[in-house]
């Protein structure tokens, strides 16, 4: 058994406290995460409230705890789609070739250049602010990443000589794709989606941060962050506690990215 | 100057190579033949001090007089490419494909010999004149996916060459290579042995090129050395039952044996080499062996002369 | 009876340009190319590497389309035919790669790579990759191992055992024994010969090697640079080669 690497086990940790603390939420929290206190805010850290109440009472680590859920639950869904959609351009543009490729990735090219922020706004001036609108923006910006990404690994599945014989065999593109190119092109794939997912996590926050995201009373991090900032002085620890989440939350996804590619890629794991 | 005395190299699942001994003087020229997984490639590794970490390397392995056999990593350092340098299969996977072949081939003798830039170039348009490379000044500036495969194969040598070795090891220098090509390969690294007094040590399957390439010989099965002597003898008159086995088999018109009626058939040595772990205790060739007697499968097989084998008192 | 016939048979490819303004360089890869290939034969390409015997034996399988002449199997034009007819007509004309260790899908069991020519054809798979096994001197319970458990010139007969598992009536083998052991060599090629006199197998035999064309073909085709150099039965061409490349090729392979 090869020993993992350090990045692999830490970011499986960071990712596992993150996500375990999103399940919890959704079965128990120390207290109500809306409940409104006004006489009990700015509290320090006690036995009764973990790491105190904020500007209007309510139970911060409660809060954080719910508002993970929100942004783990944003990135899954928002990764996923554009996931699907983008393998599946990918894979159709590889088999394909031709006209069709050179079609599918200009346009992959020019959502690449896309900024989502742009985007989002965009949205939002139309459907109003809301979760699904940060959900579909960041969604969006990764068609492209999957695509690419899908159809680079794909091309070179495509000149093996075992998808020679399968066409030799007499089997169509769809086929091909399906028993063949996917199965073979998935560890890419998996490494890119944690890549994303840290990636995901971080554009919600932005998103909320800017009002864009989650709306009151839905708890977010990013939005957590921008109500704490007119009390930097008066309550910092109001600023750091969402902002450590975040970055707990994306270095763990990236962490464990960055050590999924080492042990998946032959190339990597050669020159060590 | 090389100089093994049972020399061998023990992967933990079985000897990759066992008991290995022989002497490599300068200009020697010799052979190693084989096939896939009886350790041909494995020795040439001990000779560069690259075994695998997993394997154990033991006996004795002298270079110009240095017991390297339990040396560190630095002392192998110092003698790689100044006394023992290698060459292999694939020449493309041997070079980094986003570098100048020249920068490729210059790089060793800046770090090694402390050659400056100017003194290192000049030197690498030699070596490419030496090794018969075409147009050598356009060749330095180019990438290795602009060349042939055989020039690749040249560059490959040119490197190997950069630091004067005293000894080149080449596995399987013209496997991937057209037969013209591979050709010519050969004959430059026999020209470049004679020239220089460096040692070659030819590590092939394809009897052909090592009949072309060496002087002397050594079979090699199941990590044993069969069979050796001088390269002519051994393959006119080939006494090990798995160099005769070898040498039926390649594939050619003129060793097609006819049975009852039908076109003839190629004669061929059955099975395939064993993994390792389930190599035969005594003789290694016991179970593949056409001429096997009730003791091969038992006990180690005596040293008789030129070959490891119990039946050599009969002249087999 | 004939049954492939190439006529004619060229195919050029546009290089990248080398100046903005110059039109691109074309190399022809095969140019000209004919013979033809009657059922249970065997006829050998020669040629070295860049001499368009991987080309040919592409176009011969309907992967490439010829730019100029025509390639019949069984009397029908295969650049000619519409994709479903062609996949219709695969189970006739199979091939056998070079590379035993890229042929088969790492992800997949050797006898769901076996069995894949039959689902393309909707066929019934039961008993036939046991049977297919059995005739490439492997287990049928080999089936359920994966590429890696296999040496290999194991694997090459694994990818015999797909080639032949539709029963067709013509074999590509592009350079099918260069990448093994002299004396694994030797056993595949007694197996495909094997396979010819017990299944009727017409053989397609593309090498650079011309020891090896001679062990196995009746008549040879010697390709320099895309262009046909030599035609004809191997015992002449290896008694008189014809041409100075010819003779070069028997040399470097060690028979003059």
């Amino acid at each position: 058994m090869r020993k993992l690497p350090p990045n692999l086990l830490i970011g499986a940790v960071l990712v596992a406290l993150v996500a375990g603390t999103a399940a919890l939420s959704l079965v128990w929290t120390p207290h109500d995460h809306t409940l409104l206190n006004i006489r009990g805010k700015f509290a320090a850290p006690s036995e009764l409230h973990w790491l105190g109440t904020d500007q209007l009472g309510r139970d911060v680590f409660s809060q954080l705890m719910v508002a993970a859920r929100n942004s783990v639950a944003v990135a899954l869904i928002s990764v996923c789609l554009g996931g699907v959609i983008g393998v599946a351009l990918g894979l159709v543009a590889s088999a394909m070739g031709g006209v069709v490729e050179d079609v599918i990735m200009r346009i992959a090219d020019i959502g690449f250049a896309f900024p989502a922020l742009l985007l989002a706004i965009m949205l939002a001036a139309v459907f109003g602010p809301s979760l699904p609108v940060a959900i579909i923006a960041i969604a969006f910006i990764n068609i492209p990443v999957f695509a690419r990404v899908t159809r680079a690994s794909a091309n070179q599945i495509w000149t093996r000589e075992y998808v020679y014989a399968a066409r030799a065999a007499g089997m169509g593109r769809v086929s091909i794709s399906r028993d063949h190119v996917l199965p073979n092109i998935a560890a890419p794939i998996i490494v890119q989606a944690t890549i994303e997912f840290a990636i995901a996590i971080l554009a919600e926050a932005a998103l909320s941060y800017l009002g864009l995201g989650a709306q009151p009373p839905a708890p977010s991090w990013g939005r957590m962050l921008s109500e704490a900032q007119t009390l930097m002085y008066l309550a910092p620890q109001l600023a750091i506690y969402p902002g450590v989440c975040i970055v707990t939350a994306v270095l763990g996804f990236s962490l464990l990215g960055d050590g999924l590619r080492d042990i998946t890629d032959p190339r990597l794991v050669r020159q060590r | 100057m090389i100089e093994a005395a049972a020399l061998t190299v023990d992967m933990g699942a079985g000897q990759a190579v066992r008991e290995a001994s022989f002497v490599i003087a300068p200009g020697d020229r010799i052979g190693i033949v084989g096939e896939s997984g009886c350790g041909k490639t494995m020795l040439g590794l001990a000779l560069m001090g690259m075994v695998p970490d997993a394997g154990h390397v033991s006996g004795s392995l002298m270079i110009d007089g240095i017991q390297m056999v339990g040396a560190g990593e630095v002392t192998w350092q110092r003698l790689r490419a100044r006394r023992v340098a290698m060459i292999f299969q694939e020449p493309m996977a041997a070079l980094n494909p986003i570098k100048r072949v020249g920068e490729t081939v210059m790089e060793p003798m800046m770090v090694h010999l402390g050659l400056g830039r100017d003194a290192a170039r000049a030197r690498a348009l030699e070596l490419f004149r030496e090794v018969g490379i075409p147009d050598p000044e356009a060749r330095l500036r180019q990438f290795p996916h602009e060349i042939s495969g055989g020039q690749r194969q040249r560059v490959l040598i040119a490197l190997a060459l950069a630091c004067d070795p005293g000894v080149l090891i080449a596995d399987e220098p013209t496997t991937a290579l057209d037969a013209n090509v591979a050709l010519r390969v050969t004959q430059l690294l026999v020209g470049l042995a004679a020239r220089r007094t460096m040692g070659l040590v030819f590590i092939s399957h394809d009897l052909a090129a090592v009949a072309r390439a060496t002087e002397r010989v050594m079979v090699m099965y199941g990590g044993d050395i069969v069979e050796r002597g001088a390269t002519d003898e051994v393959l006119a008159q080939p006494r090990h039952p798995y160099t005769r086995g070898l040498l039926s088999a390649r594939p050619s018109s003129g060793n097609m044996r006819a049975t009852g009626g039908r076109r003839g058939r190629l004669p061929t040595i059955p099975g395939s080499v064993p993994p390792l772990a389930e190599l035969a205790p005594g003789c290694r060739f016991a179970g593949r062996c056409p001429v096997e007697l009730k003791v091969c499968n038992g006990a180690r097989p005596p040293r008789q002369g030129n070959m490891i084998c119990h039946r050599a008192e009969e002249g087999a | 009876m004939t049954l492939l016939s190439v006529e004619e048979v060229t195919r050029r490819y546009r290089l990248p340009r080398q100046a903005l303004w110059s039109p691109p360089p074309v190399l022809t890869a095969v140019d000209a190319a004919s013979f033809t290939l009657e059922a249970g034969r065997t006829l050998g390409v020669v040629g070295e590497s860049g001499s368009g015997k991987s080309t040919l034996a592409r176009m011969v399988m309907g992967f490439e389309r010829p730019d100029a002449g025509r390639i019949l199997f069984d009397g029908q034009d295969l650049a000619a035919l519409p994709p479903s007819a062609l996949r219709r007509l695969r189970p006739r004309f199979q091939m056998v790669f070079q590379d035993p260790y890229g042929s088969l899908d790492p992800r997949r069991t050797v006898g769901w790579s076996i069995a894949e020519p039959l689902r393309a054809a909707g066929a019934e798979e039961r008993g036939k990759v046991a049977e297919a096994l059995d005739h490439v001197g492997l287990r049928p319970a080999d089936a359920a191992k994966y590429p890696h458990e296999f040496s290999g010139g194991q694997r090459q007969r694994v990818a015999i055992a797909r080639a032949i598992v539709t029963r067709p009536a013509l074999l590509v083998a592009d350079e099918a024994v260069s990448a093994l052991d002299m004396s694994v060599q030797a056993q595949i090629l007694n197996l495909l010969m094997d396979l010819q006199d017990e299944l009727g197998l017409a053989i397609l035999f593309i090498s650079h090697d011309l020891a090896v064309v001679s062990s196995i073909c009746d008549h040879v085709l010697v390709l320099e640079h895309g262009k046909t150099v030599e035609q004809g039965a191997v015992a002449q061409i290896m008694r008189s080669p014809g041409t100075e490349y010819t003779k070069s090729l028997l040399q470097a392979g060690g028979l003059l």
